[in-house]
């Protein structure tokens, strides 16, 4: 898990633009007020990326969820990985970088079923269970879901711009859209 | 006597010497149904942070054409056969007789001759392995996926870290002849598989 309001230098930023992409990985969160950085979460399949903004304080989070509940396991090393877990330390992290919760506008993408022989809704249809998780979190803690881009049979990248709050979503069959 | 390394209590000297007999005789299954020459560049077995499993396949949002098998039995896991586009473009080329391809759906008859790449080698692994540890392990039919390669491991991914923050990953990459090709041939083993290791002193002798 990363929380973090600095933004981390990559190769983009080396390159001389003013843009500092971070890559939220597996079952990361993250957390920025940096109006260079660019959140993302790429090659999105089953796992779910949960987007939150406040538009007024300009703070931008980011959790890379990959599995739907800890089932009351106390797995404190990785909250990011769940989505029970997860989205509660994602807005608290936001509210420790100067977040109103109350202003945070959530969006999701993902949680889409890569393999088509599996069931609807069953035990192996990960993407199903980690949305259904991911909404029941997102109400659970009293949160707006502002838009998603979720479900379908093809992967995807969700991108957060701290500067404005733009989210885009990229696929490889779908190209790139605003969300 | 071979260096015994511990990871989680498994002798993976055994556990390598094991995986890498499976993987020589899954290109020898490629190879054959390819009829082309094809040669191991490199084998690494690696206990890793499972975010850094995409990376292996050019990073979490290249497109691969990837066949994807579950197996069980008396352990499972997943097995992924990767390719660029290019290449699996090429290999159809050999197998199917060339025809201009670019990155659009696969059409029927060549998702069936992926697959079939996959089932191969799958099997042929497989059997290596089974037949070392004197087990059942059954494929599952081929999965055929152009996709990220983020998405494609995230089911897989998704299993493992129900269980842990690592990954234990066998990946082989391996040249065709006359090409410039490579693939990746991945093997994501429940840990469960490593348990199995304790009678494997022949192979890592």
């Amino acid at each position: 898990m990363i929380i973090s309001q600095q933004a981390k230098p990559d190769s983009q930023a080396a390159a001389g633009t003013a843009e500092t992409k971070v890559v939220v990985g597996l079952e990361e969160i993250y957390v920025s007020c940096d109006p260079n950085v660019v959140l993302s979460c790429l090659g999105l399949g089953s796992c779910v990326a949960v987007s939150a903004y406040d538009a007024v304080a300009r703070v931008g989070g980011m959790a890379h969820v990959v599995l739907p509940d800890d089932g009351g396991k106390d797995r404190e090393g990785s909250p990011g990985k769940y989505a029970n877990t997860g989205i509660p330390r994602l807005i608290e992290g936001m509210k420790e970088a100067g977040a109103l919760k109350s202003r945070i506008a959530i969006k999701i993408a993902g949680g889409a079923r890569i393999f088509g022989n599996v069931k609807e809704g069953s035990l192996l249809d990960i993407g199903f269970r980690n949305l259904a998780a991911v909404k029941q979190a997102i109400s659970d803690n009293g949160l707006y879901l502002k838009n998603e881009n979720t479900g379908g049979s093809h992967g995807r990248s969700l991108l957060l711009y701290v500067s404005s709050g733009l989210t885009m979503v990229t696929s490889a069959v779908k190209g790139k859209i605003e969300i | 006597m071979a260096q015994v390394n511990a990871i989680a209590g498994i002798e993976t000297d055994a556990w390598d010497g094991l995986i890498k007999k499976g993987m020589a005789n899954a290109l020898k299954g490629l190879s054959g149904m390819i009829g082309e020459e094809m040669t191991v560049k490199s084998i690494a077995i690696e206990h890793i942070p499972a975010r850094d499993m995409p990376d292996m396949l050019g990073g979490p949002e290249n497109v691969v054409i990837g066949v994807y098998i579950l197996f069980d039995g008396a352990s499972h896991g997943h097995i992924l056969l990767a390719h660029q586009p290019e290449v699996a473009y090429a290999l159809l080329d050999v197998l199917l007789g060339p025809t201009p391809r670019s990155h659009r759906p696969l059409t029927d008859m060549e998702r069936s001759a992926i697959g079939e790449m996959g089932n191969i080698t799958g099997a042929f692994f497989l059997n290596a392995i089974a037949d070392e540890l004197g087990v059942r392990l059954n494929p599952s039919p081929p999965t055929i996926l152009m996709d990220m390669a983020g998405a494609i491991l995230d089911i897989a991914l998704a299993e493992i870290l129900e269980e842990g923050d690592r990954v234990f990953v066998a990946n082989m990459e391996y040249s065709i002849k006359g090409t410039p090709a490579a693939g990746n041939f991945i093997i994501l083993p429940n840990p469960s598989l490593l348990k199995l290791m304790p009678a494997l002193d022949r192979v890592a002798a």
